[in-house]
């Protein structure tokens, strides 16, 4: 049966369960009178969402969300005055958000197998979630160098990167948008989902072509069966029988350390064969990113540990994506009776 | 500041207009002579005349006065624009040029890698020697593969073998942190290694450029404070000025600009076929009342282009102007039309002005995809084309928000252009001139329209064979 959740479920966490100072670990506690928060609140049964509010201390805020029955929490960027329905964010300076990968799991629709649709998901389907953020995590601290990141379970269907290394919070939208385009590779539905050619890429960008190598490979080789390969390299009229592909699958499931080494030695060296695998491999698994929440520097992300309006779930902090089950992951529910 | 190579300052050439200047003192006339010569420098098409150097048999005098003339002109020039956003605009594009050549042609590797650490700052930019020291590797280069330095690369072909020499200084790999260069690093052109864009030179020159232009901007903006403590000096730089205003109009762009069309057509009446960024100043006129200097003067030159007649200009202004509550039209003329003639090159340099191409107004004037946000974009674009499908709205604005994303802003605009004329306009648009004729063609001449389908068509069918 599905539970209902009431302003005093709501009321009860925030007041006795919700922990401020973690939120303070993420914004940290310099100009938070300047940061903007925004809120979907519900009064007499109409929901509404406000943004444009500030607060002087984090008391304060924690006061606003026992007391107004807050559904979902949303932090936004630092200006240069304390936002409200005088200073709305359009009219005052900008001046550092966190950096913010959204990962939802519906952005997959066009590529999922399994069944689900929107906001479903299964253990299969949860797998492209957890690729995707192993390849983003991989590749911000190796190419980018930044140390500190932190996944949030979304509440809903899928998880949010927080990047809290300092520095990041004051890129402009170029500097997004360039970390975007280096991550892309599926371009949007508008391009007619066009993918970026892997073997076409300069001689620079070879970390990045050894870890899709790496990386996609072995997930996109490991969940596909030796018959859609066959059909695939069919296509191609590559001439590799489907013994070979059963082997090949098989080296891939087995090898423990398969890196893009592994993929050079397995995979035939048939140039119209891994040309056509490597867009099946981007296509089907590399990580698809919402664009819009990570450039727009004026957006409002959830709080982390606040609870999904919809779902009840609360926006946890995830250790470790290969063993955090969004199926049981805590709700509302377990804290307040 | 000190780097592998000595101390930065001391490292940079004679050429690079921000290196601490020698003190010197120059009297007036010969300040005047600096400048004009430094102008002429620019309007020169013979670029070796752009080099900087001392020759063998220079005295040191000379080459004294050499430099004095390099330092002083600029000089100059900074505080004559200081005060006129389009003549600033005019000195930081051609002395961003002159930077390039001089760059470009600079001698020695060390010369172009004391520039670069100027520019980027010393913690954004190192030498892979110093990368390699930093990180502690051993060779970075080598890890991963990239050709050292100034080699000879053999490649071999099925035929014969050949040997191609690499490009000199330029192709030399340094490394910049990434996020100074987020183009490169957007397009996968640099190896990027903890936080590191380890690039060519070459790869980087635009950057490198970008970045000069906006330090020449911000030090042209603080130069005003020069011009506020000392009104002689204001009085000084006049005759540069005019004189500047004279050479930047005459290099400004002409070539869309086709007044007779436009007035025999009378297109400035027809607001149906202006392009978004001038609907959407448009509106925010009439709803605000005021709009931004620079884009006041793009709207202002925009109408006197497409047909509108200055005494028309001058009442539109007063219509839509908050500046007119209380005032007769008489005493709003007074007061605001002076600028609206300075627009038809009735006041001021006598200059006839033509509206700024797409990548001055992305630059800085109001580019409608690079300066709206992707929401504003979707409700404007609802809003003027309400009479449209749903589903055709909804996916031309997708297309449009992906090509914003991606900063491919002329692109969107080209989008936005076939949503509103049905018609083509090439894959980008690069004139506001240019969008409303076209939009005209299609959107009034019948016959045009017909012919201009007819060649796109026959455009199509030859670009799929």
């Amino acid at each position: 049966m599905k539970q209902v959740l009431s302003k005093k479920h709501i009321s009860e966490y925030y007041a006795n369960h919700f922990d401020i100072d973690s939120i303070m670990l993420y914004i940290g506690l310099s100009d938070f009178k300047n940061r903007e928060f925004g809120f979907v609140v519900e009064d007499n049964n109409k929901e509404r969402f406000v943004r444009n509010i500030s607060f002087d201390t984090s008391i304060m805020l924690k006061e606003y969300m026992v007391a107004n029955n807050v559904k979902h929490a949303y932090i936004g960027a630092v200006y240069d005055k304390p936002p409200s329905n005088k200073n709305p964010i359009g009219k005052i300076k900008w001046i550092r958000r966190e950096l913010i990968f959204d990962l939802d799991i519906d952005e997959y629709d066009e590529v999922r197998t399994c069944g689900c649709k929107g906001d479903e998901y299964c253990i299969d389907c949860w797998s492209l979630i957890q690729d995707a953020v192993i390849f983003i995590e991989k590749t911000m601290r190796e190419d980018f160098g930044m140390k500190q990141i932190q996944w949030i379970f979304s509440g809903r269907r899928g998880v949010h990167g927080w990047i809290l290394d300092r520095e990041t919070q004051f890129y402009d939208q170029q500097v997004r948008i360039a970390i975007l385009n280096y991550l892309t590779f599926v371009q949007g539905k508008t391009s007619g989902e066009k993918v970026d050619r892997v073997d076409a890429l300069p001689t620079e960008a070879k970390p990045l072509r050894n870890r899709i190598y790496s990386l996609i490979a072995k997930s996109y080789l490991s969940h596909i069966s030796p018959k859609e390969l066959y059909e695939i390299s069919k296509e191609i009229d590559a001439k590799i029988s489907l013994k070979s592909l059963e082997t090949i699958i098989k080296r891939v499931k087995m090898s423990k350390e398969f890196d893009y080494n592994s993929y050079n030695i397995i995979i035939p060296q048939n140039n119209n064969f891994r040309e056509k695998l490597s867009q099946e491999m981007i296509y089907r698994r590399f990580p698809r990113i919402d664009r819009k929440v990570t450039m727009d520097t004026r957006r409002v992300s959830r709080m982390p540990y606040s609870i999904h309006g919809k779902t009840g779930k609360i926006a946890v902090e995830i250790k470790d994506i290969l063993k955090f089950d969004p199926f049981n992951s805590p709700s509302v529910w377990e804290y307040v009776k | 500041m000190s780097s592998f190579y000595g101390t930065i300052e001391e490292e940079l050439p004679e050429w690079y207009i921000f290196r601490k200047p020698e003190d010197f003192e120059i009297d007036v006339k010969k300040w005047y002579e600096y400048a004009e010569k430094r102008i002429e420098k620019f309007v020169n098409s013979e670029q070796e005349l752009w080099l900087l150097y001392r020759t063998p048999w220079m005295t040191e005098e000379q080459w004294k006065e050499v430099l004095e003339e390099e330092i002083g002109g600029h000089y100059l020039l900074r505080l004559a624009v200081a005060r006129n956003l389009r003549l600033t605009s005019w000195l930081i594009e051609v002395e961003a040029d002159l930077f390039e050549f001089r760059f470009v042609n600079s001698i020695t590797f060390e010369e172009k890698i004391s520039v670069l650490k100027h520019l980027y700052g010393e913690d954004n930019f190192l030498t892979i020697q110093e990368l390699n020291f930093l990180l502690k590797e051993n060779n970075i280069l080598l890890k991963f593969g990239l050709v050292e330095t100034g080699t000879r690369k053999v490649q071999y072909t099925s035929k014969r073998r050949t040997t191609k020499k690499r490009g000199g200084d330029l192709e030399r790999y340094v490394a910049v942190r990434f996020d100074k260069i987020p183009k490169v690093v957007g397009a996968r052109k640099a190896l990027l290694y903890k936080g590191w864009a380890i690039v060519k030179i070459a790869d980087i020159r635009l950057s490198t450029k970008r970045i000069f232009e906006n330090r020449l901007r911000d030090i042209i903006k603080r130069s005003e404070e020069f011009l506020d403590k000392d009104p002689i000096l204001e009085n000084t730089i006049d005759p540069i000025r005019e004189k500047i205003e004279e050479i930047a109009a005459k290099s400004s762009r002409k070539a869309f600009s086709d007044i007779d069309f436009f007035e025999n057509e009378g297109v400035s009446k027809k607001i149906d076929c202006y392009p978004p960024c001038i609907y959407e100043l448009l509106t925010n006129l009439k709803s605000k009342g005021h709009l931004a200097h620079m884009e006041n003067w793009q709207l202002g030159t925009f109408l006197k282009k497409v047909g509108m007649s200055i005494n028309e200009q001058k009442q539109f202004w007063y219509k839509h102007s908050i500046d007119n509550v209380g005032q007769t039209f008489e005493e709003f003329e007074k007061k605001v039309g002076y600028q609206i003639e300075h627009i038809y090159g009735l006041a001021g340099g006598g200059v006839d002005y033509e509206p700024p191409k797409c990548q001055t107004c992305i630059d800085g004037y109001f580019c409608f995809f690079a300066h709206e946000s992707i929401e504003e974009i979707s409700k404007s674009i609802s809003l003027r084309f309400s009479n449209l499908s749903e589903d055709k709205l909804n996916k031309t604005i997708d297309k449009i928000s992906q090509l914003v994303v991606n900063g491919r802003y002329q692109e969107a605009c080209a989008e936005y252009f076939k949503l509103h004329t049905g018609g083509l306009i090439g894959s980008r648009v690069n004139h506001m001139l240019m969008y409303t004729k076209r939009a005209y063609e299609l959107l009034y001449r019948k016959d045009k329209k017909k012919e201009v389908i007819k060649e796109e068509k026959k455009e199509n069918e030859t670009s799929i064979k």
